[in-house]
């Protein structure tokens, strides 16, 4: 009985339309497909090694990201950045295997099937990580400018209260952890002009989500 | 294995098949997107189902794209995307007209359609309908949707309702300007209130704003601002209640010492007056002006400083001048150059030492000065001197009571850079050479970037003109190998060639379709050429028929190999009608009846010009139109059918006349004129054009009115009718045929009346004119003319000669400037009124020169000529022999002055004839002269001839 109602199941679900692939979300002229959306969400899922969830919440999640990537390529191409070669994306994919998958190729292998993340998908995707921090860099960071004044307030106003929250031992003097805070206020500074520029650059595109997509 | 797992692995085998590939619905053109789509059949590819997916919407043809697989067929569901049709605006109440409406719309022609785009329109409507006092106006939109060409043709729907009126304004702010006095300013009162408000419209609107900011900068607050806050609509009174917020600022009061100048004047100089501010850097600049000013004054030394302060509350502005002594631009030289020679380089600067009349000063300022020297040195790096310097140095000495002003330009003309080699990548074999062709950088020529830049253009445009509407065109520079060689390499990128799907014409009501078509120069299947699109365009404006021509591509940012080209028309209405009060005031004659002053006599006539035209005649575009024109010497009704780009040929026009005339402007007699024809014109190229006609007229002069010898009466008051065939030549190679400065027009006109043509009359005529003009530098030309007529009678004796009415008649402001209007040639020996001549020989000849600026012009002119009874009676001789010899050249000398206008110099001509002929006139009444009764009496035409006219007399 069992396998008749296999057969049957099996005769008919192919008959029915299924939903193969669709757009999700074009911005401007590019095109975010449905499969480009779970792919996204499939290969962060496995290199943050969470659970996969392919729920409309996620997926629409992980839609808008791929609108931003997409703004961020068009800005690549006008400003004709070249891209860093793919050797670094293999140091990447190397490291990876060695934290996630303490460096077992088998375990490796079995969670790309478990993901259904194909391995050109994953390095593409460890790829473009590496080429939007570099992108990044050349493109926001000369403009980063961090002062002694803003050092010393930040040293003021949030380490010491922090230090003193969490120590009871003297705080550090600011000679000692200048650069310290050097780099952390560049990298909120980065991250700050970053999501400007992207909100200025989204209000300035079309952006339209087909929500058949994430239903 | 399970069997379980033996069925799921067929399961998605099955599901891993394609088989067939399907659009859902079947789009237009599907083979075209067939191509698109990467999928194969075999094994399921989602790779290759995403570029596909891509791909079909680069097209920009679908608004939505979602694949399914069921049973081995893949579809690809397509929602198609709607783009803007035709616009129409129905109901509309000007102001603002249908097209300002549609323009309000702001939906162009073959973009994308939304909803979202429709709502906004209507809110532009309805915004544009309130700023213009409709209030209560209601906006509705019908859409026609039509899937075979994905076009949305929108209608809109306009009920205006009432207009509203201006009322009292409300003001706000800070300013000493009541209401009242706000009211007014702006004009919106009719009849300064006494008759109410004016209706509201946006231009009284912004009118009325800017005349009370005006009113406020008249009473010296320049910085104030002056805004309209709303207007507030009040139903129950049908009124609009404008606020107003005004904030005077602090006034300002702007004072020239040491000069005598205008208000008007020192407004024009002085920046803070347009600028509505008042800075440091507008006030430099008011200095500035003012010297530059003084300076085209002469006073080149003059020298302005400006202070500044507050005095009771006001702001003081006094711009303290020393003009210093006045001097005049002796001469300009130029030292250095062997490049250019000096008189290509001194065509192109602005400052002109002094002359006679015109510059008496010469022309110089510190300004014209700097523009000068930037214009020479542009000269020489555009030959590719690129390090080319300019200096000027300005020496002044005094001469007795003058002080004198020299300035010297010195040229450094460097090295020239010349191109050796041009490397064009990106072009195929095929097509380098025409690319080369275009451009005017080449080797061994001079590398100017001005020049590139042009070349740039000129490609690209070519480019673009085939269909290659993303080519782009940059390039490099490679030394040589020499300093001043340089490799010019040019990155020609094509892109894909687009082009024409169809061609499609939305708006046409009365037009017949075919008329358009033959305009327009796109079909489909060509290259989608801009400057075809354009011209097509133009080539519909030119019909005369269309108020609005809309042209669009259909999806313009989507990736396609070919577009839909759509051209959205509004048609013209069908009516126009022109009414006109004009005057002629001149040596015109007396009363129609009055023997006296047969030379013509002042006199003025008022005339009235009324016109119905009927435009876009049975769809074709020909044109039907009814003239009038009513005036003391002439009565004038004449229909004129126009058939232009007769038979599809763009430069071919037919036209067929019926015409009622009857005139007296031959003081002579009174002329009834009946006349049809039908004339043919072609224009064959640029400048030359050629024209056939026929006209069968019929001739009828009024007895009472004949003022000739009684005897000659009975012969020449006879009505004729004449059938006349005639071929023109007409070559038109003028700088400008309103003021001409250079060319040539010819101009060759033969006609025969013939009985084989239904004329009662045999004879032929002939008219020639040449004239040209011949710059002889910047400032003057020359110009001259000849004009040469004969007619001869074909058959039959002296009582079948040239019908009166048919003769030359000449003389007056437009051929021979000795005489008054047709006073030129043989006069009945007893009346001494003009009977016209059978030849005709007229030279003119003209030195028009500049007198004052720019706008005031002058000519020294010479007039020679005459009408003669016969062409062997033509002579060159000075004298007059007696009193009945009119076959002798009247030769006039005189001065004029032309007064620049956009429609032509205005001009005055005094005209001195030495030799102007004598002649005998009567004295008496009609029937003293058939009695013979009368008084013999000695005439001459006026030495002096004044005559005021409008553009040039050739």
């Amino acid at each position: 009985m069992r396998t008749c109602s296999l057969i049957a199941f099996l005769c008919v679900a192919p008959l029915s339309a299924e939903i193969v692939d669709r757009l999700a979300v074009t911005v401007a002229s590019a095109v975010v497909t449905l499969e480009d959306v779970r792919t996204q969400v499939r290969v962060a899922a496995l290199i943050d090694g969470q659970p996969l969830k392919l729920e409309p919440a996620t997926l629409r999640e992980a839609a808008e990201r791929l609108v931003d990537q997409t703004i961020i390529r068009r800005e690549m191409v006008l400003a004709d950045y070249t891209p860093p070669e793919p050797a670094a994306a293999s140091s990447l994919l190397a490291e990876l295997k060695k934290t996630r998958f303490q460096g077992s190729d088998l375990l490796y292998r079995a969670s790309l099937e478990a993901y259904r993340v194909s391995e050109p998908d994953l390095v593409a995707q460890l790829q473009w990580q590496v080429t939007l921090l570099r992108f990044i860099d050349s493109r926001f960071r000369p403009g980063i400018q961090v002062t002694p004044e803003d050092v010393l307030n930040y040293y003021q106003q949030k380490f010491i209260p922090d230090w003193r929250a969490t120590s009871t031992a003297p705080p550090p003097p600011a000679g000692q952890v200048r650069n310290r805070i050097e780099l952390l206020l560049e990298q909120q500074q980065l991250d700050a002009s970053v999501e400007r520029w992207l909100n200025q650059a989204r209000t300035q595109t079309v952006i339209r989500f087909r929500e058949e997509a994430f239903r | 294995m399970s069997r379980f797992t033996f069925l799921i692995l067929i399961a998605c085998s099955v599901r891993a098949q394609v088989n067939e590939i399907r659009f859902d619905p079947p789009p237009p053109a599907q083979a075209e997107l067939r191509a698109l789509v990467t999928v194969q059949a075999g094994p399921y590819s989602g790779a290759a189902v995403r570029q596909s997916i891509e791909r079909l919407y680069e097209t920009g043809r679908f608004d939505d794209i979602a694949v399914d697989l069921t049973a081995g067929v893949l579809t690809f569901r397509l929602t198609p995307r709607w783009f803007v049709g035709g616009q129409r605006v129905r109901g509309a109440q000007e102001p603002p007209s249908a097209i300002q409406l549609a323009n309000t719309a702001k939906l162009a022609l073959g973009s994308e359609f939304t909803e979202s785009k429709l709502r906004q329109t209507l809110d532009n409507l309805t915004g544009l309908m309130r700023i213009n006092g409709f209030y209560e106006a209601k906006t509705a939109v019908r859409t026609t949707r039509n899937a075979a060409t994905s076009l949305v043709d929108i209608e809109y729907e306009v009920t205006p309702g009432r207009r509203a009126r201006f009322t009292t304004p409300k003001v706000s702010g800070r300013t000493q300007l009541t209401a009242e006095a706000v009211a007014r300013a702006s004009g919106w009162q009719r009849l300064w209130g006494w008759a109410g408000y004016r209706s509201v419209t946006e231009q009284r609107v912004s009118q009325g704003v800017q005349r009370i900011q005006k009113a406020l900068e008249k009473r010296g607050y320049l910085m104030s601002n002056v805004s309209l806050r709303g207007l507030e609509w009040q139903p129950g009174a049908g009124a609009a209640v404008p606020t107003i917020e005004i904030d005077d600022k602090v006034p300002v009061d702007v004072r020239v010492e040491g000069v005598k100048m205008s208000p008007g004047l020192i407004r024009k100089l002085v920046p803070v007056f347009q600028e509505k501010s008042v800075d440091r850097e507008l006030l430099n600049e008011g200095t500035r002006t003012i010297a530059s000013y003084l300076q085209a004054q002469g006073y080149f030394e003059a020298d302005v400083d400006f202070e500044r302060g507050q005095v009771d509350g006001r702001e003081k502005i006094t711009f303290a001048v020393d003009r210093g002594p006045r001097t005049k631009l002796a001469s300009i030289s130029f030292s250095g150059q062997r490049y250019f020679d000096e008189a290509t380089l001194r065509e192109r600067v602005s400052i002109q030492p002094a002359t006679a009349i015109r510059y008496r000063q010469g022309r110089f300022s510190g300004r014209l000065l700097e523009a000068d020297q930037a214009t020479i040195t542009s000269l020489y790096r555009t030959n590719g001197f690129l390090n080319a310097q300019v200096q000027a140095t300005v020496q002044t000495e005094t001469t007795g009571r003058q002080r004198l002003q020299t300035v010297s330009f010195r040229v450094d003309e460097g090295a020239q850079y010349l191109i050796t080699s041009l490397e064009i990548a990106g072009a195929s074999a095929a097509s380098e050479p025409g690319i080369r062709a275009l451009m005017q950088s080449a080797p061994g020529q001079p590398f100017s970037e001005v020049t590139i830049a042009t070349d740039r253009d000129a490609v690209l445009s070519a480019l673009f003109n085939e269909g290659y509407t993303e080519a782009s065109f940059d390039w490099t520079v490679l030394a040589g190998d020499t300093p001043q060689a340089v490799k010019l390499k040019v990155d020609l990128r094509f892109g894909a060639q687009r082009f024409v799907r169809d061609v499609l014409v939305t708006g046409l009501e009365r037009t017949d379709p075919r008329l358009v078509e033959t305009r327009l120069l796109l079909k489909a299947g060509q290259p989608l050429s801009l400057g075809q699109l354009l011209e097509s365009q133009k080539r519909l404006y030119d019909l005369g028929i269309f108020a609005r021509v809309e042209v669009g591509v259909r999806n313009p940012e989507g990736i396609e190999a070919s577009k839909l080209v759509v051209f959205d028309i509004e048609e013209a209405k069908k009516y126009s009608f022109n009414a006109a009060l004009g005057a002629q005031v001149g040596r015109i004659g007396s009363g129609v009846q009055s023997f006296d002053t047969p030379g013509g006599g002042t006199g003025f006539s008022p005339r009235v010009n009324l016109g119905l035209n009927r435009v876009n005649f049975l769809g074709q575009g020909h044109t039907v139109s009814l003239q009038g024109r009513l005036s003391n010497i002439q009565s004038r009704v004449q229909t004129i059918y126009v058939a232009p780009h007769f038979r599809d040929r763009d430069n071919l026009s037919l036209a067929v006349s019926a015409l009622y005339d009857e005139s007296n402007d031959v003081r002579t007699y009174s002329a009834l004129r009946l006349e049809t024809a039908i004339q043919l014109s072609d224009r064959i190229s640029k400048t030359n054009t050629i024209q056939a006609r026929y006209a069968v007229r019929r001739v009828s002069i009024d007895e009472q009115t004949l003022k000739i010898q009684p005897q000659l009466i009975p012969r020449l008051a006879q009505p004729v009718r004449l059938g006349i065939l005639s071929a023109a030549f007409i070559q038109d190679r003028r700088d400008d045929p309103i003021d001409s400065k250079r060319g040539i027009y010819n101009s060759l006109d033969t006609a025969v009346s013939s009985k084989f043509l239904g004329s009662e009359s045999n004879f032929i005529r002939l008219i020639g004119r040449n004239s040209t003009y011949h710059p002889i530098n910047r400032d003057l030309t020359l110009a001259r003319t000849l004009t040469f007529g004969l007619q001869e009678r074909l058959t039959g004796g002296v009582l079948h000669d040239v019908p009166f009415p048919e003769r030359f008649y000449a003389g007056g402001s437009a051929s021979h400037r000795g005489f008054p209007e047709n006073q030129a040639g043989p006069r009945d020996p007893v009346t001494g009124f003009p009977v016209g001549g059978k030849a005709l020989l007229m030279f003119g000849h003209e030195l028009r020169l500049p007198v004052l600026g720019d706008t005031l012009g002058g000519v020294l002119f010479h007039d020679m000529g005459n009408v003669f009874s016969r062409v062997v009676d033509i002579s060159f001789r000075f004298r007059q022999r007696d009193q009945t010899d009119f076959n002798y050249m009247v030769q006039t000398l005189g001065i004029g002055l032309r007064y620049k206008t956009p429609i032509g110099p205005i001009r005055i001509d005094l005209g001195y004839s030495p030799n102007s002929p004598r002649f005998f006139g009567f004295e008496g009444t009609r029937e003293q002269l058939l009695f013979g009764t009368g008084r013999q009496t000695n005439q001459r035409i006026s030495a002096f001839q004044f005559h005021f006219s409008l553009g040039q007399t050739f």
